[in-house]
């Protein structure tokens, strides 16, 4: 497949006229500083993607950015796609696109989407791919369509399930070192080991922000909409390694800490506090706007928020983003994210947790009644899982699910009595 | 204090009038019309003429049902969830695990006991995507086997053997007893088959929230004595209760809830 150049600026035009729509979208609240800084950085990724002089990865859920960045590559994660086309309700097209070459509705969303975006030929080339096998597991098979279609190199990152045994850090880590030499040596890029610990001191600056800016979440009432925070999916971020999320983050930290100070909260009279897991709808805000706006039950904190890695060692950098990939709870055994998640409870003061089990979701579908009989063990919180679709508003049923949210929200209500 | 429930389902509509002492001084069940308003109204007069009493008696009103933001006179909407469990608890004290099946969805709900007579609800779950399971599915079978849905229940405690009903997707289902019609099994052995894959179907729901005794049965469906049956048979050895009129537990809950509003005011 040959892009011309005019194919590129046409792709280009589309996407830009697309990125401001969806900015000119009124919102049900105003978005900090960092929120919106964030949105251009992805944005200008976005665009820088479509240069001919630029050298794109794409790259699937669990793929460290930094290896990218390092080699002065543009990664897309390529997932976010969808996330951005469904929330400028161009996605049942494309999802419809997949379908009629033969994928089943039972497929993640997320990744349909690409498909179908692929096969009407409005992405931006990839130069090379990278593909991990955990947990989102449909990646590398879909990734390999991909790259036959392209023309392009497809690297897989084989995860180990049981993250925390012996010698799974130095099995990531030396898969991570090949990975990168060959795109540089495939791309005709640079890889040099100074660059990417330099990389990775960004990534790390960036993570004392973030994580701060997420511990200032913890004041109550919310200094923050879930709805907002969520968008950051701060621990699979395709910015990590980026000097403009040192910058997202910090300004998150001042903003938060501003608010804190000046007693500006979320919402007024805050009645509840949930924790969000798993993503969200991406057509629509409702059911945001419903708990948050409507029923003062605010996102107090996402489990896509979750940072679980310890500062990376710029000198041992393999190693240290093999670590950074393992400590994802959701890799291994539920009790991992179990823990995590009795650990959110606590800090964040939840009174309530919303499980979001998409269809086509296998890993997170087996997690959830794994994850909630855990933590009945531990105690009564209230725990709801809700399906519903983050891509797909054809499989959105607006009445069904807000009976279901107004029934869990009556449990929460109760729970104030004693 | 007389106050009333209301319960907008997908298929019947309930009102329920509960008296000073927590009795029931009449309840109706009306097939739902696509205006709900009217639907509504015509319920509640029936049961105001049957309770020989009048609008203004009424201190307060709760709706419930996947029609209550739509009823006028409701002073306040609250879930199915919460008044099925109230409901059930009223009827029966010392329940503890309530499973609804209504025309659109099924319901199982995990509750515990409060000081105040009050159920509290731990736990729930409804059916998840699609009408496998309620109500619906039953009503498109009856259409496929050429019976009446009331006749169900007493059909298939005639049954001679037991069918197997593997798919338990809607359209699946019917593809498979029209393949068993032609087969020329009989129509007994056919409905107790899909009674079995209904009562299987809502219990992979319930075990999903802690199963408790006593077990509680409501909703429209549980009016099948086939399915209630089933139900029974899979609960064993458990206690199951099954109220007199399984249906109108929604909106008695809905009722008994609008009693504390009464008392808050």
């Amino acid at each position: 497949m040959t892009i011309t150049e005019t194919k590129r600026q046409q792709q280009k035009r589309y996407f830009n006229d697309q990125f401001q729509n969806r900015m000119k979208r009124q919102r049900f609240y105003s978005p900090l500083k960092g929120s919106q800084t964030r949105e251009r950085a992805m944005y200008k990724l976005l665009m820088e993607s479509f240069r001919d002089t630029s050298t794109v990865v794409w790259k699937s859920t669990f793929v460290p950015s930094e290896i990218i960045y390092a080699i002065g590559g543009v990664p897309l994660y390529i997932e976010t796609f969808s996330a951005m086309a469904a929330g400028v309700g161009m996605c049942t097209d494309m999802l419809t696109a997949s379908e009629n070459q033969g994928f089943s509705r039972d497929c993640c969303s997320f990744l349909r989407g690409v498909l179908g975006a692929s096969r009407k030929n409005i992405l931006p080339k990839p130069d090379a791919l990278i593909s991990s096998s955990y947990y989102c597991d449909g990646d590398p098979m879909i990734f390999d369509i991909f790259a036959d279609e392209y023309k392009s190199p497809h690297h897989y990152l084989h995860i180990p399930f049981f993250a925390e045994r012996e010698g799974a850090c130095d099995l990531v880590a030396d898969q991570l070192e090949e990975i990168t030499r060959s795109i540089a040596r495939e791309t005709g890029r640079e890889f040099s080991r100074d660059k990417l610990s330099e990389t990775i001191a960004v990534s790390n600056e960036a993570c004392r922000y973030f994580k701060k800016a997420m511990d200032l979440r913890k004041h109550r009432p919310s200094p923050m909409l879930g709805c907002e925070a969520i968008d950051h999916i701060g621990s699979i971020s395709q910015l990590w390694g980026s000097k403009s999320f040192v910058r997202i983050s910090k300004l998150l930290c001042e903003e938060l800490e501003e608010r804190i100070e000046k007693g500006v909260t979320a919402v007024e009279d805050e009645q509840h506090r949930l924790l969000w897991c798993h993503l969200r709808p991406y057509y629509n805000d409702e059911i945001f706007q419903y708990l948050e706006i409507e029923h003062k039950a605010v996102v107090a904190f996402e489990m896509v928020n979750m940072i679980t890695w310890e500062e990376m060692d710029p000198q041992k950098p393999f190693q240290s983003l093999a670590k950074k990939l393992l400590a994802n709870q959701s890799i291994g055994p539920h009790e991992r994210m179990t823990r995590w998640i009795s650990t959110m409870i606590k800090e964040y003061s939840i009174d309530g947790i919303i499980w979001m089990a998409p269809w086509g979701c296998r890993h997170f579908n087996s997690l959830s009644q794994m994850v909630k009989e855990g933590l009945r063990k531990e105690g009564d919180i209230p725990f709801y899982i809700l399906d519903l679709e983050c891509i797909d508003k054809r499989n959105y049923s607006k009445e069904q699910v807000r009976t279901r949210l107004d029934a869990f929200l009556e449990v929460l209500e109760d729970g104030l009595e004693d | 204090m007389i106050t009333s429930g209301i319960d907008i389902g997908s298929v019947s509509t309930e009102v329920v009038l509960v008296g000073e002492e927590n009795e029931i001084l009449s309840y109706v069940v009306l097939a739902s019309q696509t205006d709900m308003e009217k639907t509504a109204n015509e319920a509640l007069d029936a049961a105001l003429e049957q309770a020989s009493l009048t609008k203004q008696d009424i201190d307060y009103t709760v709706a419930t049902g996947y029609g209550r933001n739509n009823v006028p006179f409701a002073d306040k909407s609250v879930t199915e969830i919460t008044c099925h469990a109230q409901g059930a608890y009223h009827l029966f004290p010392n329940t503890r695990t309530i499973i609804d099946i209504g025309g659109q969805d099924s319901k199982a709900i995990a509750i515990m006991a409060r000081k105040n007579r009050e159920a509290k609800v731990v736990d729930f779950m409804m059916n998840d995507k699609c009408a496998a399971g309620t109500g619906r599915f039953l009503e498109v079978m009856a259409g496929v086997l050429d019976v009446d849905i009331n006749d169900m229940g007493t059909l298939s405690q005639k049954a001679s053997q037991e069918t197997s009903i593997s798919s338990m997707c809607t359209v699946f289902a019917e593809s498979e007893v029209i393949s068993l019609i032609h087969q020329k099994l009989p129509k007994e052995d056919i409905i107790n088959g899909l009674h079995t894959a209904i009562a299987r179907k809502v219990l992979s729901l319930v075990q999903r929230v802690p199963i408790e005794e006593e077990i509680t049965l409501t909703g429209g469906v549980m009016k099948n004595i086939g399915v209630c049956e089933k139900l029974q048979q899979e609960l064993a050895p458990k206690k199951v209760n099954l109220p007199d009129e399984p249906q109108i537990a929604g909106a008695l809950g809905a009722a008994i809830i609008a009693r504390k509003h009464v008392a808050v005011q």
